[in-house]
């Protein structure tokens, strides 16, 4: 019988009913109410003509409604699209559309913030959640009969689609199939041998490809998932004392949300002793940070993980207590069981993977640059420049091309100057990262006769780009430094920021 | 360094949020600072500089905390809490 992501869902909900699926906060959600919700959310997609090959998205802030929206949706046959519900609204509008997405599942406290999003679209029909007012709004819990027929899936039907920062100014997004999802999710169960004894902390929203290592992973080996309320991100030691009151043994987050715990969170005065896996990705970690958290944490192990979120997680490094010399980068490691790697002669690291996306949505002009066929397989180029260690493993040295993290936050700086370039009063505009590593700066120059100020520029940009996309720096120079080709000089920029 | 200052002015807290944090953008002394995502956790560490800044006494992490820094009225009702 073919699998899909979320066949394992009424298997848990049979072997556990009574058990924690999902808890946020003093809010606890059964596998049985997991399983019997999801169902009927899926009953009402059907019904509303939602299917294999339609895509419906999830407009949600982290809620015990969000794992019932993701595996409804995928019990539909349709592929859920993660809607970042604090992104601005006619980002999220774009993403609508190029989506052809006509259902939303929304929860009430986002209705007002999903009616902007609506006024600025043409293809939205319909919006589920519980107790929302409004139009041509119905609630979640209503008890639509079961269609007459199963929907006819296949395993390369789409699963998920995720969105992140474009370089020609839209967001682009990576189209997973089930297929590749459970490739993931069963590698990942392996890998840190997940049981049904694990309490797992979701930090990561869902449009981040690391939430599905507890959506998917923790779920399917009957998990306790502890989901992160987004305002305890920010507030390290109320996170660090949720994660000694809920038991927590797993966590996996981008390295700033460890750092900021390391820095911030008080952690040597809690008891953290069943934290038995730290796991971080998507960005470099520091040597001192990892260093610290090892001292701190005793009992757990570490790994490093990397994958692009086209690839899924590609490679890993379980890092025993400061093997690696404190001047070299944290080892990214070992490619995974289903993932062959290559490296070109400018060190760039090509993947193949059965974790890999199919695509990016809608981009065919993209998709024909992301990938290459050697030797009869079709490999991902990551852009990511790599070097390959004598025992195999791999260091991550940097990218081809302008795409930075910043907190995680994986931007193109090309999409933060397009957008700053729309301003009407600008004639040049150069990003880059911040000295401090954490932040973006902008220097821009204005047209002829025309003046702003930096605070006009910044709430520009707030219409049009998420939050951490902003520059928290902009100056407005009379003139650029240029190089000999009469290009804006970012070396020297660089300097002088 | 001099005797610890007991107080913050809300005005003035409500001026460092805006023109630090906010990028000029107006913010109401009762407005959901952290819930509304409109300060970030970098924010909060910049807050938390500037509050030893004004006071010269320093935050201790455990009292960074929702209750203490929802809203920029919270902040100044905890550093005046803490005479």
């Amino acid at each position: 019988m073919d699998r899909y992501l979320d066949t394992h869902l009424d298997h848990r909900a049979h072997l556990t009913p009574g058990k924690d699926a999902f808890v946020i906060g003093q809010e606890r959600l059964s596998y049985a109410d997991l399983a019997t919700k999801s169902d009927r959310l899926s009953r009402q997609l059907s019904h509303l003509g939602v299917g294999p090959g339609s895509r419906v998205g999830i407009f949600m802030d982290k809620c015990l409604d969000m794992p019932v929206a993701v595996y409804g949706i995928l019990k539909s046959g349709a592929a859920y699209v993660p809607l970042d519900a604090a992104a601005p609204s006619a980002r999220t509008a774009g993403i609508v559309e190029d989506c052809s997405i006509s259902v939303i599942v929304t929860q009430a406290s986002k209705a007002a913030r999903l009616e902007e999003v609506v006024s600025k679209t043409t293809c939205l029909g319909q919006i589920i959640g519980a107790d929302v007012e409004g139009a041509d709004c119905t609630s979640i819990d209503t008890d639509a009969p079961a269609p007459e027929r199963a929907p006819e899936r296949t395993p390369d039907d789409h699963a998920y689609i995720l969105f992140t920062s474009g370089s020609t100014g839209a967001p682009k997004g990576m189209v997973h199939t089930h297929a590749s999802g459970l490739a993931y999710m069963d590698m990942t169960v392996a890998l840190f041998g997940l049981t049904d004894q694990d309490r797992m902390a979701n930090q990561s929203p869902l449009h981040f490809d690391m939430a599905m290592l507890e959506f998917f992973s923790g779920i399917s080996v009957g998990a306790t998932v502890v989901m992160i309320p987004e305002v305890l991100t920010k507030l390290p030691a109320s996170l660090s004392q949720l994660m000694e009151d809920a038991q927590v043994t797993t966590w996996y987050s981008v390295p700033f949300a460890l750092i900021q715990l390391a820095e911030y969170g008080v952690i040597d005065q809690r008891d953290l002793t069943r934290l038995r896996w730290v796991i971080f990705g998507g960005a470099p970690m520091s040597n001192r940070h990892l260093r610290q958290l090892q001292t701190l944490l005793p009992g757990a192990r570490f790994s490093n993980s990397y994958g692009p979120a086209e690839a899924n997680q590609v490679t890993f490094h379980h890092l025993a207590p400061a093997p690696h010399s404190l001047h070299d980068p944290v080892p990214i490691g070992q490619p995974c069981d289903h993932t062959q790697i290559k490296i070109t002669e400018t060190g760039e690291l090509l993947i193949a993977s059965t974790a890999m996306m199919e695509g990016y949505w809608n981009r065919d002009d993209l998709n024909a640059d992301a990938f290459v066929h050697l030797d009869g397989q079709r490999y991902y180029r990551t852009g990511d420049v790599v070097r390959q260690a004598p025992d195999g493993s791999l260091q991550y040295l940097g990218r081809q091309d302008r795409q930075v993290k910043i907190r995680g936050f994986r931007i193109e700086l090309d999409e933060v100057e397009l957008a700053l370039s729309t301003h009407p009063a600008l004639f040049e505009v150069a990003v880059q990262v911040a000295k401090d590593g954490l932040t973006l700066e902008a220097f821009v120059t204005c047209v002829a006769g025309q003046t702003t100020t930096p605070e006009d520029l910044s709430a520009h940009l707030r219409d049009l780009l998420p939050a951490p996309y902003i520059p928290s720096k902009i100056e407005i120079l009379d003139a650029f430094e240029r190089t000999a080709t009469g290009k804006i000089n970012r070396e020297a920029l660089r300097k002088t920021a | 360094m001099s005797t610890p200052k007991h107080t913050i002015d809300p005005a003035e807290l409500t001026r460092f949020v805006s023109d630090k944090l906010l990028g000029g953008r107006a913010i109401a002394a009762d407005e959901e600072l952290l819930l509304s995502g409109l300060v970030d956790s970098l924010g909060v560490m910049s807050l938390v500089a500037h509050i030893e800044d004004v006071t010269g006494a320093p935050v201790p992490m455990q009292d960074v905390i929702l209750e203490n820094f929802a809203t920029i009225n919270a902040i100044a009702d905890y550093v005046g809490a803490r005479a």
